[in-house]
């Protein structure tokens, strides 16, 4: 009717005139104008389209392939994107602890600090006196504990063993212990032992030593008094200041950084002149003004990923995106062309027959491969040059010094031939050397960080001390980084937690619907709507495969079966009766958990799946036919086209199966309604599509996981109600199909 | 029609030996690392007194596995056919103790559903037909396509989220609370009739559909016979003609029906049971199913089939019975 109105309308003036000569016209009533002929498929449609449900039915249908095929396209997601979100919170950072335990230093055994602890426990309720000795003895020996800073409850103590130096008797006969007793010693005993004087000091190697001198029988003993160990609650940190403070100035690291990367051999800075020595293999030296080295610095390369060629095991050359490191047999080699190329300053080189450009910025060289992709960055990394300070904080003679100054709250002291100035503020005590560095910083605070990587500045020590006595539950402090990172502290059991924002890259597992993603993200953290659109292609094409299959099956063997009869029919039939008696649900299991244990991969269990779906569904469709043909052979047309004497597969072809296709069509669309959702229970039970492929089955099953289901309604609900509208409209198509098909039913 | 029955009967037992095979040359193809699994099980419930390599020994004599599929086949048919189906790997009982147990929790679950079914369908589906093409009939229509086209997983998830996770007002999931034991014969039958409602409503939900659409179909073809327009042309009001006349003569290809439902009576509802968590033969073969244990999957496939076979032949005894033309050939 369209068509002949569109015929009309194009030859308007004709069909005018056709009108003015029709109507005076009287037209018989078996005039063929009358009767509009359409032709059986235009009846069918004309029927079909009458049909309310069956049009919801169709519209559903388009919409959902177009859903699923040309979505992606506008998609901007990719099938298996896995989302990510940037979360920032508080991690651990660094413990703070004030030391409740004296640490010891110098030649201890573990039976002599057993014994010291218990004699100084055994004394403490006295109250300790500067000075104040306290004798114990470690098996059967003696030692003396001698106070050097009668701080409350955590005194400093030296302790001290006894030494026989030497003995004198009567006659001046002197046998010494060592065999190096000197003039000094010798004198000093003769005085002794003539005059009698009092005087017990004496200059022995080189150190005043008090030594005492005991009379038995006839016999002079002189005992020294040697330094054991040193006990003392105070933790020694070394702090070269001008380092310290420089290492913490992001400014002065990155002017030193890009006069590195520059190949220069001095920067200034703070009108002051550094001088850069080496070279990017063995590293270079960053000295200061005065000549003193500051840093060690060291060139740090961070390899990215590249795509290398491959030949896989069939000769085939294939690209595969591997780490940089392991596909390069010589990474020295390459650094080397690196670093030349650096230092000629070219803007790229080659290596091994491949070119790589180099693009320095201020503070890295970055180095990429001919199709852009980042190869190498390299960058700086800064070490304090080890100073003869470092050591000093670990030399026992030197704490002793120290700690008797801080006790006699002296302003300076002298070692080994220099001396040392003390800044006490109450608290801390910082150390500085002659020349005004500052040097040790001693605190009774400890604290350490928490992770491997985290290297404590000085000033966050310092930040920390300052806020954990004065008991504030915040500090910013300069991290190694040299940031400004804001800190919290937590106190737990005397214990000073410091945890700092850190950001941490998380899954965006099951987030709720946003704009960026419609329907949320799924357990993966996939888009849900992306991975809907890619599930509705597998399971959409599953259902053509499947159902395609079942009717290539059944039609061969049902229509053989019909047409032929007799033994053929019987043989094939049972044969039907046969794969129909296989329980549907649990061979697939079966199959399920046989593909499951054989390892076989996404792709080719999809195959197997549908071919399974296949061979388990085709005998409903192989009855149908033969049932059709059955009935179709004894009518009158047949008969009239075999006596017509047509060869057997025209009469097959041509008046047999168009008979039968209405029944098909009706027969495949509600079974492909069927075959989806047979596929979304297998995916379901988990024996479905895996990943990375999506089915709206795979999706689905996911509501297995009580949490998802509670809490994560967008990841089920949705896909769900595809598969319903979907097999609804297939539903709807397929009874729509059957009654236009058949109107008989339709009364 | 005995000759019949009796040739239909054998053919019926041919394709119960034929279906069991290939069920079995498929289990054939699970790598050999279950029997393994299995025998070190065995030898570890066992105390170590019999090594495991033995017990794989005799594991694999017992159930054929040591031969080619024939011969194993055989081995397994030899003793099915004494309704000895061995001992199922996972509950570690004979399997057909196991099976004892569990059927009746199904078969009690799958008769409430039937009768649910029976009353919710028929009367939709003769509204269905006695309204056509009115609005009536689009509703109950689309509501029976909807049922049909619902995933039974699904169908259960929705109901367990609805009325077990946001409003508490069923059991998530069991057959029996807590404080089963506790209760009264009383109490313990409201108990297990609180934990069936929601697996009875998707069953139900699930098979509504086809049973209200075949109702309708069969009515509105009724409905057009000569009988009903000469009921009519009497002058019987429209109650008699529907009820008495048109609906007895619908039951005829309904009668059929019933007879093919017999395998889910016994078979089990798979997903239903497992989503919620049903003692039932379903929930238990599909869990010993997914772990392999071969006997009770061999057990259960062959069950199905038995009573795919026997519902066939009952319902074609009863064509025979509710349609005397039938009998004639």
């Amino acid at each position: 009717m369209n068509n002949e109105e569109k015929d009309l309308n194009q030859q308007a003036p004709q069909q005018k005139n056709l009108a003015q000569q029709a109507k005076p016209q009287e037209m018989a009533l078996d005039d063929a104008r009358r009767v509009k002929v359409l032709s059986p498929g235009m009846l069918v449609f004309k029927r079909f389209i009458r049909n309310k449900l069956a049009v919801i039915g169709i519209v559903i249908l388009v919409v959902m392939f177009l859903f699923s095929f040309v979505g992606p396209l506008f998609s901007p997601y990719e099938r298996a994107q896995i989302f990510t979100k940037e979360v920032e919170e508080p991690g651990k950072y660094a413990t703070g602890k004030f030391n409740t335990d004296p640490l010891l230093i110098g030649d201890y055994s573990s039976s002599m600090k057993s014994a010291f602890l218990l004699a100084l426990g055994n004394e403490k309720k006295n109250g300790f006196k500067a000075g104040q000795e306290i004798s114990f003895d470690v098996n059967g020996e003696p030692y003396t504990l001698r106070i050097i800073n009668p701080r409350t409850d955590k005194p400093t103590c030296g302790i001290f063993g006894t030494k026989l130096i030497a003995s004198i008797d009567i006659d001046g006969n002197m046998t010494a212990s060592t065999t190096d007793v000197d003039e000094g010693l010798r004198e000093f005993l003769l005085l002794h032992y003539e005059s009698r004087s009092r005087e017990t000091k004496i200059e022995y190697k080189g150190v005043t030593i008090t030594a005492d001198v005991a009379k038995v029988g006839n016999k002079y003993y002189i005992a020294s008094e040697e330094p054991v160990a040193l006990a003392s609650y105070n933790i020694y940190t070394a702090t070269l200041g001008k380092v310290a403070e420089l290492q913490s100035d992001v400014e002065f690291l990155h002017t030193v950084s890009a006069a590195v990367m520059n190949g220069d051999t001095s920067v200034s800075y703070d009108e002051k002149n550094y001088t850069i020595r080496g070279d990017a293999v063995n590293g270079y030296l960053l000295s200061g003004p005065d000549g003193s080295g500051l840093f060690n610095i060291t060139r740090n390369n961070r390899f990215g990923k590249i795509s290398v060629e491959k030949t896989d095991d069939k000769g085939n050359t294939v690209n595969e995106e591997v780490e940089f490191v392991s596909t390069l047999e010589d990474v020295d080699a390459f650094l080397a062309a690196l670093n030349e190329a650096v230092d000629t300053e070219a803007g790229s080189f080659s290596f091994d027959d491949k070119e790589y450009s180099i693009e320095k910025t201020e503070t890295e060289i970055h180095v990429t491969n001919s199709s852009n992709e980042l190869v190498l960055s390299v960058a700086n990394s800064f070490d304090p040059v080890k100073t003869k300070y470092d050591d000093l904080k670990d030399d026992m003679m030197f704490r002793f010094e120290l700690e008797s100054a801080i006790a006699k709250n002296a302003s300076s002291f002298a070692y080994g031939g220099e001396s040392y100035s003390i800044v006490n503020d109450g608290a801390d005590v910082n150390v500085l050397n002659a020349q005004g560095d500052d040097i040790l910083m001693v605190s009774d605070i400890a604290c350490g960080a928490d992770y491997v990587g985290i290297e404590l500045t000085v000033d966050f020590v310092k930040k920390l001390q300052n806020a954990m006595r004065s008991n504030e539950d915040s500090f910013t402090f300069v991290d190694q980084y040299g940031e400004e990172t804001d800190a919290k502290i937590n106190i737990v059991n005397g214990n000073y937690y410091v945890s700092t924002m850190q950001k941490t890259s998380l899954i965006d597992s099951r987030s709720a619907p946003s704009s960026e993603h419609l329907l949320g993200t799924e357990v993966n953290g996939m888009d849900v709507f992306t991975r809907l659109m890619y599930g509705g292609r597998v399971s959409l094409i599953v259902g053509f495969v499947v159902v395609f299959f079942e009717i290539f099956l059944g039609v061969i063997v049902g229509g053989i079966s019909g047409f032929f009869g007799g033994v053929v029919d019987t043989i094939l039939m049972r044969f039907v009766e046969l794969f129909n008696a296989i329980p549907f649900y649990p061979m697939l299991i079966i199959t399920g958990s046989v593909m499951d244990a054989q390892q076989v991969d996404a792709y080719s269990r999809l195959m197997l799946t549908m071919a399974i779906l296949g061979i388990l569904g085709w005998t409903g469709i192989a009855r149908i036919v033969r049932g059709q043909i059955l009935s179709l052979r004894e009518q009158d047309f047949m008969i009239a086209a075999e006596a017509t004497g047509i060869r057997t597969s025209r009469r097959i072809f041509k008046h047999l199966v168009p008979n039968v296709m209405p029944l098909l069509i009706v027969n495949a669309t509600t079974s492909l309604g069927g075959v989806i959702l047979t596929e979304a229970t297998l995916g379901f039970l988990g024996l479905g599509v895996k990943y990375p492929m999506a089915s709206w089955g795979a999706i689905v099953t996911q509501v297995n996981d009580m949490q998802v289901m509670k809490t994560a309604w967008w990841i089920w609900i949705p896909t769900g109600l595809f598969i319903m509208t979907t097999v609804l409209g297939f539903n709807f198509v397929g009874d729509g199909l059957r009654d236009a098909f058949d109107p008989k039913m339709k009364r | 029609m005995w000759k019949f029955l009796v040739r239909r009967i054998l053919l019926g037992i041919m394709i119960i030996i034929f279906g069991a095979f290939i069920t079995y040359a498929v289990i054939r193809c699970l790598p050999a690392s279950y029997m393994e699994k299995m025998a070190r099980q065995l030898s570890a419930g066992s105390q170590g007194r019999v090594k495991w390599q033995d017990m794989l020994e005799v594991l694999n004599k017992q159930y054929g596995m040591d031969g080619s599929i024939l011969s194993g086949y055989l081995t397994w048919l030899g003793q099915a056919v004494r309704f000895n189906f061995g001992d199922s790997w996972m509950y570690m009982r004979p399997v057909t103790d196991v099976f004892g147990e569990v059927i009746w929790w199904s078969v009690l679950m799958n008769i409430i559903t039937i009768i649910v079914e029976v009353l919710v369908s028929i009367p939709l589906g003769i509204l269905a037909a006695r309204k056509q093409y009115k609005p009536t009939d689009y509703i109950v229509t689309v509501f029976a396509l909807a049922c049909i086209s619902l995933p039974s997983f699904y169908i259960g998830t929705v109901l367990k989220y609805f009325f077990a996770v946001r409003n508490q007002i069923f059991p998530l999931y069991g057959l029996t609370g807590r404080f089963y034991n506790d209760l009264g014969t009383w109490g313990k039958i409201g108990d297990i009739a609180k934990h069936l409602v929601l697996p009875v409503a998707t069953l139900s939900i699930l098979s509504i559909g086809s049973l209200m659409r075949f109702t309708r179909t069969n009515m509105l073809e009724v409905m057009n016979a000569d009988f009903i327009r000469t009921a009519r042309a009497k002058g019987l009001p429209e109650k008699t003609v529907i009820n008495k006349h048109a609906f007895r003569n619908t039951l005829v290809p309904l009668v059929t029906v019933f007879a093919g439902l017999l395998p889910s009576f016994f078979g089990g509802a798979m997903i239903t049971e497992t989503i919620f968590q049903i003692p039932g033969i379903g929930f238990k073969s599909f869990q010993a199913m997914m772990q392999g244990d071969i006997p009770f999957a061999m057990f259960y496939t062959t069950f199905l089939t038995v009573l795919t076979q026997v519902s066939l032949i009952l319902s074609d005894i009863m064509y025979a019975v509710v349609d005397p033309r039938v009998r004639v050939n």
